[in-house]
């Protein structure tokens, strides 16, 4: 009935009901991921009477719940980039921090096992500078590996890390589907249900910090989508995200979607969130800080190495290797159907680099793939142990039968820190000394004199024989009882693997010798050469140096770590600009809803005053019909 | 435009956050004084900063090096000077005994001096330095490099190398002589020819000075010079060719092809004089063989007149000797000089390059504690701010 009396009451439901949405609001100021409800107030339908159309009140149709859905969406995007790069600067840091004390990193090592051969090379012949050197070498050592092993440290933490991430999402995941059911459910009794509708939005945010997301609306439920479109959330099912076995290495974990058919890999589709910036990290900083590192062990390795094989030690053995590396590593496939398997050694350290390579059997033979590139390599050779296939300073056999799509992993520098040692023991055997020397008849009447001889190939057999020059005439020699050959000043002659220069005027009979250097303790030609290894160029194809390869090693790790780091303080300010958006809509302003709270109030009061007078009215009737 | 009470909180705990962060920074950088604690902070001066150590750390090596050098060379030169000590010694003795009244007896003591002062010689040419290494054996310095022979010859266990000192990044400084060059590789003779009296010889023919009066026209080759009579003589070359022929009178010079000889006494017929083309003599063999004339006979003329020209030969070796010591002892200390030139342009390349890592790496106190009290201010502020505005609530006038 259309009058003050029902009109009123319907005045007191509605303004009750509006006081509770707002004290609900004001309750929930500081709850994370409330959106501010509204109660709808509506004009009741008019009933029609003669004179007009009278209106009966008013009352709440629904309570509305005040959300922007595009603007969410823009939250979840930035949140997902702003996690990413936060976690990349962050592991970066990790791995920057370990490489930057110039007092006590490895460049100071390194200037110090130079020093110790200087000081060597000072007094070749006693024995406590030597002694040094082999420590020293022993501390190198000792400090890669201690970068190398807190590398590999970081690895597995990642790792478990991105198993942990991807069960967290995997839960999520299935506490969306769930509510997906409770909303439908709940959407039936015709009101929607506002609660669950925000716990919904809070678990979609939650999963954006983890992973990039897609979201489709589908009636009533989210459709969730991960990857390159993998459903994750569809309804009232979600899939399983989970990790398995990477095919190549046991050790570390890939990600699948666990489908009614098979499990997808999509380890390489998980992009954006802590979990697209762990995989990152992995991919662009820690795996080449592994193989870099690796590239630095086998370039001192290897320019020492090669070094002391030009000299001769204290025993007159010509030098043996000081250090010894880690050989490739080589996984194969667990998807792999045949039975062949590969061995690769290095066959030129200065044409490798710090990729990881895929040998991959194809149906007209083998082709190797460069894996960070993506670029084929060209290999020569058969494959065989006559011939083996060389690329990039890699040498491979391939033996047994492999089937067509048969892959393998190939990672030349990635071991060669851990099996880095020191393989001299006796400080005697350090090669200072060169291998020949130059001497000159002391019968000799002339003025010629002859140089030091400068080792052009230490692997030259007839290295260390005797080889005499004899001067017939001042202007003509003869190296072994050889051909007559004119002789000018300053003229270079060359035999067995080493070169000489003649200067001065020499007399006929003169005779010069070039022959054994045993017993000469104090010789440093070598040692000093040693001292140098770590400016020759003989890494890169020739480009670096072991220290100017340092330099740009650390250098790369710091220049991505600070784009890293400005990217994320970037992305944050997005971040919380949308953050701020969105807030701005749906977030309880609690001085609104003071006077929210004194309208609905004040509403109230007339209401009820409407009542009372509606009662006065009806006692007036009353009163007059009594009066009779 | 509408904004939260949560968003509002949040959006001023955020800056405030960023400041804390901001300030935790600058402190960072007051307490380790430098500018870049970690390659992120300045990648570019990080390599910078990477390759002045290097170069720091080389130059510092350098300097070292030097040292070991210098250490060396000043043992060398003091030694060189022991061994000019001797050799003069010797060159006295061998005037006192060419003095001409010497009998037996004194000939003797003097021979007898004479070994000692060879035994003196011996062992400075083995001297070891601090570190044990010989230091006149060339490179083989753990070789003793000089030692007599069961016939009493010297003979030189050591090479002709000289080990070299890295002093600066492409300077290298021999750090000593081998004791071929010191001891051994001396000219003999006036350095050109070397003169001899026959021991057949009857006269009392004997050389005194010699000296090259034309370089160019000197042929080297051995030439005997035969007095046919006691007034006139031949030159013969190798061949037996003629090279001239002239008149002596006692005490007159025979000159040829350059090479003058002067000579006393009175030559019989057939007494011949060579001359021949200078090789090496090494001291040892010097003194050996002049003790060994003093302790010859002295019966006859003819052997005074040989015994007069072995010591004129011995005087002119030992000229030479002392000569070519000192000429040693002049290029050890030139090398003494580079290193020490070598050393203090290691010392102001390490200025220049502690100056530039400084400037790299080193914080601006000034600017970064200026820039601390702005943060300071800044925070502070913010949280002043934030307490007043924090207090203004709708819900204080309600009543």
């Amino acid at each position: 009935m259309a009058d003050l009396l029902s009109n009123g009451v319907s005045a007191l439901q509605a303004f009750q009901r509006a006081l509770d949405v707002t004290s609900q609001n004001i309750s929930n100021v500081a709850t994370p991921g409330y959106s501010r409800q509204t109660a709808s107030l509506v004009t009741n339908p008019a009933q029609q009477y003669g004179n007009g159309f009278v209106g009966s009140g008013v009352s709440v149709n629904t309570i509305t719940r005040i959300y922007s859905e595009y603007l969410a969406g823009q939250v979840r995007t930035s949140n997902a980039a702003y996690q990413r790069s936060n976690e990349f600067a962050t592991d970066a840091a990790q791995v920057d921090n370990m490489f930057s004390d110039p007092s006590t990193g490895l460049s100071a090592t390194l200037q110090a096992f130079s020093g110790a051969v200087q000081d060597m090379a000072n007094a070749p012949s006693t024995s406590a500078p030597r002694q040094v050197v082999l420590s020293q070498a022993q501390a190198l050592v000792t400090q890669l590996q201690g970068y190398d092993s807190r590398l590999q440290t970081l690895s597995s933490q990642v790792d478990q890390r991105i198993q942990s991430t991807t069960n967290d999402i995997s839960q999520i995941a299935q506490n969306i589907a769930k509510l997906n059911g409770q909303i439908d459910l709940a959407y039936g009794s015709g009101q929607p249900p506002n609660d669950l509708l925000d716990q919904r939005d809070q678990l979609l945010n939650q999963l954006s910090q983890d992973v990039n997301v897609t979201i489709s609306q589908q009636g009533n439920d989210v459709n969730v989508y991960i990857g390159n479109g993998q459903p994750l959330v569809v309804g009232t099912v979600a899939s399983t995200l989970t990790t398995v076995q990477n095919a190549y290495d046991p050790t570390r974990s890939d990600i699948v979607i666990q489908t009614p058919g098979a499990n997808v890999n999509v380890t390489t589709d998980m992009t954006g969130g802590t979990l697209g910036g762990m995989l990152d990290f992995r991919n662009q900083v820690l795996d080449p800080a592994r193989n870099q590192l690796g590239l630095v062990s086998l370039g001192l390795a290897n320019v020492i190495n090669t070094q002391q094989a030009a000299g001769i030690d204290l025993n007159g053995n010509t030098g043996q290797p000081m250090f010894a590396v880690g050989g490739v590593q080589v996984q194969q496939s667990s998807a792999n159907t045949g039975t062949g398997s590969i061995a690769v050694t290095r066959s030129n350290v200065n044409q490798l680099t710090s990729s990881d390579y895929l040998l991959t059997k194809t149906s007209s033979g083998w082709q190797l793939t460069n894996k960070t590139s993506g670029a084929v390599v060209t290999m020569t050779g058969a494959g065989t142990v006559a011939s083996p296939f060389q690329a990039d300073g890699m040498s491979i056999v391939v033996s047994g039968t492999a089937a067509t799509g048969d892959t393998f992993l190939v990672k030349p520098t990635a071991s060669a820190t851990a099996g880095l040692s020191v393989t001299l023991t006796d400080p005697a055997q350090i090669a200072a000394a060169s291998p020949v020397k130059a001497t000159a008849a002391t019968t000799n009447i002339g003025s010629g004199t002859i140089s030091a001889p400068t080792i052009v190939n230490a692997s030259n057999a007839q290295l260390r024989t005797t080889v005499n020059i004899v001067f017939s005439a001042p202007n003509t020699f003869s190296v072994n009882g050889g051909p007559n050959t004119a002789y000018t000043p300053g003229q270079t002659i060359s035999a067995n693997g080493w070169s000489v220069t003649l200067t001065g005027t020499p007399a006929a009979g003169d005779t010069f010798t070039v022959s054994d250097n045993t017993g000469a303790a104090g010789d440093n030609t070598n040692a000093l050469k040693l001292a140098a290894a770590f400016d020759q160029k003989a890494l890169n194809g020739s480009a670096d140096s072991v220290n100017s390869y340092l330099g740009r090693f650390v250098g790369n790790l710091g220049t991505m770590t600070q784009q890293a780091q400005n990217e994320s303080n970037a992305q944050k300010s997005v971040n919380t600009s949308d953050s701020q958006a969105l807030s701005n809509v749906s977030g309880v302003n609690l001085d609104e809803e003071a006077a929210n709270l004194i309208k609905f109030q004040q509403a109230y009061q007339a209401a009820a005053q409407m009542i009372s007078v509606a009662s006065t009215l009806f006692d007036s009737l009353l009163a007059a019909a009594k009066g009779q | 435009m509408r904004i939260s009470t949560a968003g509002f909180n949040q959006q001023t705990i955020d800056l405030i956050n960023d400041q804390t962060a901001q300030l935790a920074i600058t402190q960072a950088h007051l307490s380790s004084s430098k500018r870049v604690n970690s390659p992120a902070d300045d990648p570019v001066a990080a390599v910078h900063i990477l390759q002045l150590n290097q170069a720091l750390s080389q130059t510092a090596q350098y300097g070292r090096n030097a040292d070991a050098a210098n250490a060396r060379l000043s043992f060398e030169d003091q030694t060189l000077s022991n061994v000019t000590n001797v050799l003069q010694r010797i060159r006295d003795l061998t005037v006192q005994a060419n003095s001409g009244n010497n009998d037996t007896t004194s000939r003797n003591a003097i021979a007898t001096e004479l070994d000692q002062s060879m035994q003196q010689l011996m062992e400075l040419a083995n001297t070891r330095d601090s570190n044990g290494e010989y230091l006149f054996a060339g490179l083989m310095t753990q070789t003793q490099p000089f030692s007599q022979s069961s016939t009493g010859a010297v003979v030189y266990s050591g090479d002709q190398g000289t080990r070299q000192i890295q002093v600066g990044q492409t300077q290298k400084i021999g750090d000593s002589d081998n004791g071929f060059s010191v001891f051994q590789n001396i000219p003999a003779g006036n350095g050109t020819f070397v003169t001899n009296t026959s021991q057949a010889n009857s006269g009392t023919v004997s050389v005194g000075s010699t000296s090259v009066t034309n370089l160019a026209s000197w042929v080297p080759g051995t030439y005997t010079i035969t007095f046919n009579t006691p007034t006139t003589y031949t030159i013969t070359d190798s061949s037996n060719n003629t090279v001239s022929t002239g008149t002596y009178a006692p005490g007159g010079s025979i000159t040829f092809n350059g090479a003058s000889i002067s000579l006393q006494g009175t030559p019989a017929a057939n007494d011949t004089v060579t001359v021949s083309t200078a090789g090496k003599q090494d001291i040892f063999s010097t003194v050996s063989q002049l003790a060994a004339t003093l302790r010859g006979q002295l019966n006859s003329p003819a052997q005074n007149a040989q015994y007069a020209t072995t010591l004129g030969n011995t005087l002119t070796q030992l000229d030479q000797a002392l000569g070519h010591v000192d000429d040693i002892r002049a290029t050890v200390g030139t090398r003494v000089n580079a290193v020490a030139t070598a050393k203090s342009d290691g010392q102001s390349t390490t200025l220049d390059l502690q100056t530039s890592l400084s400037q790299l790496q080193d914080l601006d106190y000034a600017s970064a504690i200026g820039k601390l009290s702005v943060q300071q201010t800044g925070l502070q502020a913010a949280e002043a701010a934030y307490s007043k505005i924090s207090q203004l609530s709708l819900f204080d006038y309600i009543k």
